[in-house]
């Protein structure tokens, strides 16, 4: 499987990725939020032609990537969409990041 | 006038003119799309990767032989950049066709970010059976 190359991009509310995935459609891609706040996107390829190349320049293969995210990431909620051979994934950021105090005692 | 304030108009002049012609361009760099090329009986098809580029970002052209793809990509970099792998960029790529090619023929198509030209061999380079006489 290839790594396609991707863009990050945040602002005050939101992560949005953008991957370069050449032959993505929505029935060929699956993306999901897995534990430690990580992304990953998969895209099963087609076969481009039939036959062998005469003249090969990329392999065809799957495309394949995990992304970590920070932990203001909200990725339960993200959203996805694919358009002209570009997947973006826009991931909320939480409004608060949960936090707990932990006592101090003297050692 | 003296010649300081000619010198002075010349230059305020020059400056107008300099600010005239300064016109909004937006400039994009190109890299060359990987291709696979296909061969079989009938025809010759290209298969270039252009993802980001939309239908109507795409010209292709044939002139004296030389097969030219351009393919335009519009990006949204609003945000502020966390990771960034690849710079915004257009795809340009040439190619010399062989003769044989019907020309009037040539298909495009794009989808999915993957670009497929179909160039259809003319009937003198198709491959033909040579009927074998008795003699």
């Amino acid at each position: 499987m290839a790594a396609p190359s991707l863009d990050l991009f945040e602002n005050q509310s939101e992560f949005r990725l953008v991957v370069d995935v050449p032959g993505a459609t929505p029935s060929n891609t699956h993306v999901a939020w897995n534990d430690f706040e990580t992304l990953s996107v998969h895209v099963q390829r087609a076969a481009l032609a039939p036959g062998a190349p005469s003249l090969s320049e990329y392999e065809e293969s799957d495309w394949y990537r995990e992304i970590v995210f920070s932990p203001d990431a909200d990725g339960t909620k993200a959203h996805s969409t694919v358009r002209d051979g570009v997947l973006t994934v826009r991931v909320p950021k939480r409004r608060t990041l949960s936090s707990k105090l932990i006592p101090v005692y003297a050692a | 006038m003296k010649k300081g304030d000619y010198a002075m108009n010349n230059a305020k002049h020059l400056a107008k003119r300099a600010n005239a012609s300064v016109e909004p361009v937006q400039h994009h760099d190109t890299v060359a799309p990987p291709v696979d090329v296909y061969e079989n009986g009938d025809e010759l098809l290209v298969v270039a990767d252009v993802p980001g580029a939309s239908h109507d970002g795409i010209d292709v052209q044939l002139e004296k032989g030389q097969l030219t793809i351009l393919a335009r990509r519009v990006d949204d970099t609003t945000g502020a950049p966390v990771a960034t792998e690849y710079r915004s960029h257009d795809y340009f790529r040439v190619f010399s066709v062989p003769q044989g090619v019907d020309a009037s023929k040539i298909d495009a198509q794009l989808t999915a970010g993957v670009l497929r030209l179909r160039l259809p061999k003319s009937e003198s380079l198709k491959p033909r059976r040579i009927e074998v006489r008795q003699g």
